[in-house]
C-alpha cells in the first residue's frame, strides 16, 4: 500500500518505525502526514504495528530518548 | 460489502461546507482575475460528477455494493463545486459559472467496462489530490488554500475507496480484473500523451465526437493545461507523485513491483499475453 498523503508506502514508512521505534501516535505524526491528510491509512497501518510492535519494543527506545 | 466501512470512513472525516471554511479569513488583495477564472474552471469540472455518477450507476446495476459507494462519491463531488461556487458567490460574484456552464458538462457518457473505469476513476482521483495539494500550494489566498486542502484529502479517501473497489474485484474476477487495472495503468502513467492524463480529458460519448470531453464543454476548453502548465506549475516533480501513487497502489494490488510505467507496460503486455493463449 503507499499512502497518498505522506508520498510514501506502508512499508518505507514501517521502515522507518524499526530504526527509530515510536509509540503509535507518535509514529503517525512523525514518520507520516496521515495526521493532516486524509487518515484513510491510520486504520492498516495500525494493523501493521500491532502486529510488529509490542508495547515494550517501543517504549523503551521511546523513554530512553 | 465494503460499503457501511467506506461510509463509517468518509462519514468520520466529513465536514462542514457553513462552519468548517474559515470565510471570515478572506483576503482579497491576495488574489487575482486569473485565480478566480481558474477556481470557476474547477466548480464546473465538480460539477462534471454528476454525468460520471449517471454511468457508474447505469453500468454497475448488478452491483448493489458499489452503487451505494456512488451515491457518497457523488455527495461529496458535487459538495466540492458547491464550495468553489460558494466562494465565487461570496467573494467574486462575477465569476460564478451560468447554470448553463454547468449543464454543458452533463452529457450521456457512452457505457463502458466498469473494471476499467473503476481502475480510471481510481488514477483520477489520485491524480486530482496532487492538483488540489499543488494548486494549494500555489495560491496565497487563505481561504481558498483551505478549501483546495480540504478537497485534497477528499480526493485522496476517494482513491483509497476505488482502490478497495478493485481489491474486491480482483477476489471476483481474478485475470479480467488485473488486465483491466493494469490497462488502465498504463495508460494513465503514460507520460508521451500530451493532454494531462485524466477522465475528464478522454472521449466519452462517440455521437457526440469531437465534442465529448468534459474539459472541451468547458467555457474555456483550453484552460486546465494552462492552469497545469503556466499558473500552479504542476511540473515534472508533481507529475512523478502521481505515478508514484499509481504505480504503488497497483504494485501492491497486482502482488508485482511497478518501480517505474515500463515496468507495469510489461506487467500487463505478459498478462494480455497469457489471456489470449488460455
Amino acid at each position: 500500500m503507499y499512502c497518498l498523503c505522506s508520498d510514501e508506502s506502508h512499508d518505507d514508512i514501517m521502515m522507518k518505525q524499526r530504526l527509530e521505534p515510536l509509540p503509535f501516535d507518535l509514529m503517525i505524526s512523525t514518520y507520516t502526514a496521515c495526521r493532516n491528510g486524509c487518515g484513510s491509512c491510520i486504520d492498516e497501518l495500525r494493523e501493521k504495528f500491532e502486529s510488529e510492535f509490542s508495547t515494550n519494543d517501543f517504549t523503551t527506545n521511546a523513554e530512553a530518548k | 460489502m465494503l460499503f457501511p466501512s467506506i461510509f463509517a470512513r468518509l462519514e468520520e472525516n466529513r465536514w462542514n461546507l457553513g462552519t468548517d471554511i474559515r470565510w471570515q479569513d478572506f483576503d482579497s488583495s491576495r488574489l487575482t482575475e486569473r485565480q478566480l477564472h481558474g477556481i470557476k474552471m474547477n466548480a464546473i469540472l465538480e460539477w462534471s460528477a454528476m454525468p460520471t455518477a449517471e454511468m457508474f450507476l447505469r453500468d454497475n446495476s448488478q452491483d448493489a455494493d458499489f452503487s451505494a459507494f456512488i451515491s457518497i462519491w457523488f455527495f461529496e463531488e458535487q459538495k466540492h463545486s458547491l464550495a468553489l461556487l460558494e466562494y465565487l458567490r461570496r467573494f467574486a460574484p462575477d465569476f460564478c459559472p451560468t447554470e448553463a456552464e454547468l449543464s454543458a458538462v452533463r452529457f450521456s457518457f457512452d457505457s463502458a467496462p466498469a473494471l476499467e473505469s473503476l481502475a480510471l476513476h481510481f488514477c483520477g482521483e489520485v491524480r486530482l489530490n496532487q492538483w488540489y495539494r499543488c494548486a494549494c500550494a500555489y495560491h496565497t489566498e487563505p481561504v481558498i488554500r483551505q478549501i483546495y486542502s480540504i478537497l485534497a484529502k477528499d480526493e485522496a479517501r476517494h482513491a483509497r475507496a476505488y482502490l478497495d473497489y478493485m481489491r474486491k474485484a480482483l477476489k471476483a474476477d481474478g485475470t479480467s480484473a488485473s488486465l483491466a487495472f493494469a490497462k488502465i495503468g498504463v495508460l494513465m502513467t503514460n507520460a508521451r500523451l500530451n493532454k494531462a492524463m485524466h477522465p475528464t480529458n478522454l472521449h466519452v460519448n462517440k455521437a457526440l465526437y469531437p465534442n465529448d470531453t468534459v474539459n472541451g464543454r468547458l467555457p474555456d476548453p483550453e484552460w486546465l493545461q494552462r492552469w497545469l502548465n503556466d499558473e500552479i506549475h504542476f511540473d515534472g516533480s508533481w507529475e512523478k507523485k502521481v505515478e508514484q501513487g499509481i504505480l504503488s497502489n497497483l504494485s501492491g494490488l497486482l502482488g508485482s513491483d511497478f518501480s517505474d510505467a515500463h515496468a507495469l507496460r510489461t506487467f500487463h503486455k505478459n498478462i494480455a499475453r497469457t489471456a489470449v493463449t488460455a
